[in-house]
């Protein structure tokens, strides 16, 4: 398997924030396990968060 | 008021001195934090949010009583009263969520994973390297009171009971079984004499923890090993363990080194219920039925079929702490569903990692990720790819706050999920779909099928880009085989695109290439219980009857390039299921081939030096 990840370079010098995860980031070992996680992870690494105890 | 979709799973119980809310157990699981730096904290908080999400009774990981049971070298131990000054932190936190937790009290006896391990014999389990040193009449008084202080501390603690492991092939499992029970003193020999170890523990435990203690006996009732206890001597201990004061009976199903799926993926829902509900009537405590429940509706059928009076999940847990409050304010759909494929769970567990959840990777993990977390600034967020990081990624974007729109060329969301979902067994992945379906409607995602994103689209209209656009598979060829139409690609044979032939060579035996072989030649297999030789009836010792044969109508060929086992990447606790599973099917395995030309409807290949050929019909790549 390798990486489908054409948008990668398509991105690089626009003024938009680009994090790739999954097989498109790195196809060997690819499980789901991984990707789910890595999924979570770019999600908390978006933006700065707090914990809202109002929820 | 009667909860209208889950009458019985949602009316209170007393069990002991407490009355539970719903009849929901989260079952024993050790998740390695027990032994980590700072980990009381993580399980505290690990446990509260289970508390808090309904369960109406936690069961810890196993604890050992003493060194000498510790399932590994550094193992959790309740020995001390420093260890259930420890463990305060678990019991508050819990209590503070209005939940009730016991702890486990775990001797691994033989399958103790070090040097000082004892058995009522010193017989070596097949799954353990260290042979364990015989006890001695002192040593199983010694041993007997190790669990009698362990409840004590574990009261200490601010426990509300314990339960005590008796079932999984630990050490409580040997005294009770001729095949690891060789001795001829007062706690060998008759089953009377073997019995008595148990129920010394849970008679002491009683009388040393007094009447407001739950003691909860976790009762081997299929030992699914040769030789194993019978059916009468199931009735006896259950009736003696009753005496002896316990307020409740769990149920344990397969001895760890039993060669019989008990708890993986393609073990059917609830199937082992049978085994509980024989036992019903034959005491009046309350009795727990588990192994692969996961859902609600397969939990309110058991306990409306009166298998059972109350279910444990454990695994269900991991994946989603809230599955029974989800249950009872009619949101079921939202359940992440636990889909039985131990991969990051035991099998971290055996790797020495902290346990898991391959849906669920929050679990263990609760500080680092808090579900309460909400983003500074929302932003415009695009997640391109809807496999199942692009899934992910999408629902916790937006349970953050940002607003998100989800591309996917194809026409539905899922990725590689909609081809796991077809192989016989992984059936789950369907209920992994629909929670994620669930949480884009409910987070508001919007999905964008059947749509190409371009670079120029991504800049101008998000802050953020999230790409998860996947794999595409590695192509494979051999001399003189293009264009002969036997190459054929995974994805088209899952989802049944092209007819295979009866003679299939499939190059790459990762899992991927199991999960081809085992699409592929499933067709002969019996029930799940004929296949692999459970005795439903409990008419034979163990449980154990001559498993059916497996057939199959087609002649596959799993190759890998390089040497050493075929499958030996596979996950530990359930690699050995898919390839025995294989084997039986006559799949044939092949290492350290090297693919030299495929002419006239043969393909050539050497294996290791010997130089090799096998007449196919299709050879399926990577």
């Amino acid at each position: 398997m390798e990486e489908r990840n054409e948008l990668v370079e398509a991105l690089n010098g626009k003024d938009v924030e680009v994090h790739t995860i999954g097989g498109a980031l790195n196809s060997r070992g690819l499980d789901a396990q991984r990707a789910i996680r890595e999924g979570l992870e770019a999600a908390y690494r978006l933006a700065p968060w707090k914990v809202n105890q109002e929820c | 008021m009667k909860n209208e979709n889950y009458p019985i799973l949602f009316d209170p119980i007393r069990v002991g001195h407490l009355t539970l809310p719903n009849r929901v157990i989260m079952g024993s699981m050790h998740t390695g934090l027990e032994e980590s730096k700072g980990g009381m904290h993580a399980l505290a908080q690990f446990y509260a949010e289970r508390a808090a999400g309904g369960a109406a009774l936690i069961v810890t990981g196993g604890i050992a009583p003493n060194r000498e049971g510790m399932l590994g070298p550094g193992g959790a131990r309740m020995q001390r009263k420093k260890h259930a000054h420890e463990h305060r932190l678990i019991t508050e936190a819990v209590h503070g969520e209005g939940g009730r937790i016991c702890m486990q009290i775990l001797h691994g006896g033989r399958y103790s994973y070090h040097p000082f391990n004892v058995a009522p014999a010193a017989k070596k389990a097949p799954i353990n390297r260290f042979k364990p040193r015989k006890l001695s009449n002192r040593g199983v008084l010694r041993t007997i009171r190790a669990f009698v202080r362990s409840a004590k501390l574990a009261q200490l603690a601010g426990y509300d009971g314990v339960e005590v492991m008796g079932s999984e092939g630990y050490l409580i499992n040997q005294f009770l079984v001729e095949a690891t029970n060789n001795r001829s003193d007062q706690w060998g020999g008759p089953y009377e004499n073997r019995m008595r170890f148990p129920i010394e523990i849970v008679r002491q435990i009683r009388e040393a923890c007094g009447a407001d203690f739950v003691i909860m006996y976790r009762l081997s009732m299929l030992d699914l090993i040769p030789n194993g206890s019978s059916w009468e001597e199931v009735i006896l201990l259950a009736k003696a363990i009753e005496s002896a004061g316990a307020n409740v009976i769990n149920t344990g199903i397969g001895w760890h080194e039993a060669r019989v799926p008990t708890i993986a993926t393609l073990v059917p829902r609830g199937h082992f219920s049978f085994v509980t509900e024989k036992l019903k009537g034959s005491v009046d405590i309350p009795l727990v039925a588990t192994n692969r429940f996961n859902n609600p509706e397969t939990c309110e059928k058991a306990l409306r079929d009166g298998v059972a009076d109350l279910i444990s999940m454990a695994r269900p847990f991991l994946a989603d702490p809230e599955i029974v409050k989800k249950s009872e304010t009619n949101r079921s759909h939202e359940i992440n569903t636990c889909i039985g494929c131990n991969q990051a769970c035991l099998d971290h567990i055996f790797k020495r990692k902290v346990a898991t959840c391959l849906v669920n990777p929050r679990a263990s993990h609760e500080a680092t990720w808090p579900l309460l977390a909400r983003a500074v600034n929302p932003r415009r967020v695009a997640v391109v790819g809807s496999g199942p990081a692009g899934l992910s990624a999408a629902i916790e974007t937006a349970r953050l706050g940002h607003r998100v729109e989800l591309f996917e060329e194809s026409d539905a969301i899922g990725g590689q999920f909609n081809l796991a979902k077809r192989i016989p067994g992984k059936e789950e992945f369907h209920e992994t779909l629909r929670y994620f379906q669930s949480m884009l409607v409910k987070l508001q995602v919007k999905v964008h099928l059947n749509h190409h994103i371009t670079a120029d689209d991504l800049s101008i209209r998000f802050d953020s880009v999230i790409l998860a656009t996947g794999i595409r598979p590695r192509s494979w060829s051999t001399p003189g085989i293009e264009g002969q139409g036997v190459l054929v690609g995974y994805t088209a044979v899952l989802k049944n695109e092209i007819t295979i032939g009866s003679r299939v060579a499939i190059i790459g035996a990762g899992g991927i290439g199991f999960d081809v072989a085992d699409f592929l030649t499933h067709d002969g297999d019996a029930s799940f219980s004929n296949a692999w030789g459970i005795d439903q009836g409990l008419t034979s010792r163990g449980g154990l009857l001559q498993p059916g044969t497996r057939t199959s109508k087609r002649e596959v060929h799993l190759f890998q390039r390089s040497s050493g086992k075929v499958g030996a990447r596979l996950g530990k606790t359930t690699g050995w299921i898919h390839r025995k599973t294989l084997k039986e099917r006559g799949v044939q395995t092949h290492s350290d081939v090297k693919y030299q030309k495929w002419a006239d409807g043969w393909l050539y290949f050497t294996e290791g030096d010997l130089p090799q050929k096998i007449q196919i019909d299709h050879g399926g790549t990577k």
